[in-house]
């Protein structure tokens, strides 16, 4: 999907079963605008290979995601079955209302999700950048930038000893008096600076 | 007339007899290989290289001819206004892919769209999400193109279950979807959170 803006609904992109869900230069702005409820401007399902780059997501409401990524629901299995690939690049990530959510949310799982990428983003107007609630390894989390973040960049909570085996976090700044990084629970990250 | 003339003159009717010996050529493969006649509305027809567009299928063409994997959106009765409905349009082109493409029916489930739906500057309300499917694409312009909701908003019974179809889940646990409230899987199976309205949608029906 390119160039297309997605404005004012309770989930601009619900992105379930997916194979293959590619959104590049669009937009996905006002999400969880009119139901009750905290929803997220884009919410990843169940899915192999997605990849976001370049675009321009926003939340509405001060408890809003921007972005939520379903935890696994089963192991992974091998070869094209696996759920491996998510590569979110170089997008604008914002709330409207200075938030108490996060730019990007692995919501809280037990199975490694394996080479995700989340690299080169602003985040701005939330509480976290990225809270990392479900196991991740083999991934990398380079080069972003949080401005007007009230928390940490990124928040690690994934109990574990290998919870972020062959992660590794380098290159992320922010002009805010924050934690780049916090690992509440989790073992296995590598980090830069 | 001088040498240079001449040269010139023949040259040019070689050329003029070259065209005319490929034109014929052509023809005779197109008769001989019974070449299908495009129907529709596909006003944008092109050569493309002999190839299958789903790769579960086994059809292949054999001729050159076939219909451009693009369609507009437009052309399906998306006006595009920010007052009318949509998405029955936007969504005829979609589903639309999947019958177009390659200029086949495509075999098997589940059906595949190839091509693209373009949606030229404007805004687009929409009742009911745009339901995407595998390899489809939607692009937009980039003078803008916008997709709003728009009241009173719709959803049919038939997209929750589908849209939430998976093989290792239960009947039982998919016929809890009601009319009306979209929920989603949020940890395990733990049933959570609730929208009314989302503007766009991919399903598929993978094998986790």
């Amino acid at each position: 999907m390119t160039n297309v803006d997605f404005e004012a609904f309770d989930i601009d992109a619900n992105i379930v079963n997916c194979l293959a869900f590619i959104a590049n230069n669009s937009g996905f702005d006002s999400g969880g605008s009119t139901s009750g409820v905290a929803n997220p401007a884009v919410y990843l399902g169940q899915l192999k290979f997605v990849q976001m780059t370049y675009n321009f997501m926003a939340s509405n409401r001060t408890d809003s995601n921007v972005i939520e990524i379903a935890a696994l629901t089963g192991p992974q299995k091998t070869g094209l079955s696996n759920q491996d690939g998510v590569w979110i690049t170089g997008n604008f990530i914002y709330s409207y209302n200075p938030s108490t959510a996060s730019g990007i949310q692995l919501d809280k799982g037990t199975i490694a999700r394996r080479n995700v990428y989340i690299t080169e983003n602003q985040f701005t107007n939330l509480a976290n950048g990225v809270s990392v609630l479900s196991p991740v390894n083999y991934s990398t989390f380079r080069g972003n930038y949080g401005a007007s973040i009230t928390g940490q960049l990124f928040n690690f909570n994934a109990p574990g000893d290998s919870s972020f085996l062959g992660t590794s976090l380098d290159d992320n700044k922010s002009p805010n008096a924050i934690p780049i990084y916090t690992v509440v629970a989790g073992g296995g990250l590598v980090t830069g600076f | 007339m001088n040498l240079k003339k001449l040269i010139a003159f023949f040259e040019l009717l070689l050329l003029l007899l070259a065209s005319a010996g490929t034109v014929a050529a052509a023809q005779t493969a197109a008769n001989t290989a019974g070449q299908a006649t495009n129907s529709g509305s596909l006003g944008t027809a092109r050569v493309q290289e002999r190839r299958s567009f789903n790769p579960n299928s086994t059809t292949h063409y054999t001729t050159g001819m076939m219909p451009s994997t693009a369609i507009k959106a437009a052309e399906y009765g998306a006006l595009r206004n920010g007052i009318n409905d949509d998405t029955a349009a936007i969504q005829a082109a979609v589903n639309g892919l999947s019958v177009v493409s390659g200029g086949v029916g495509l075999a098997g489930p589940p059906a595949m769209g190839s091509g693209t739906v373009e949606l030229p500057q404007g805004r687009c309300e929409i009742s009911s999400p745009i339901i995407l499917m595998n390899y489809g694409s939607l692009i937009g312009s980039a003078n803008g193109t916008w997709i709003t909701p728009k009241e009173p908003w719709q959803s049919s019974n038939t997209d929750m279950v589908e849209d939430f179809f998976c093989p290792h889940r239960s009947r039982r646990w998919r016929q809890q979807l009601r009319l009306g409230a979209v929920q989603r899987l949020d940890s395990g199976r733990k049933l959570s959170l609730y929208a009314r309205a989302y503007g766009i949608h991919q399903r598929g029906h993978l094998v986790f």
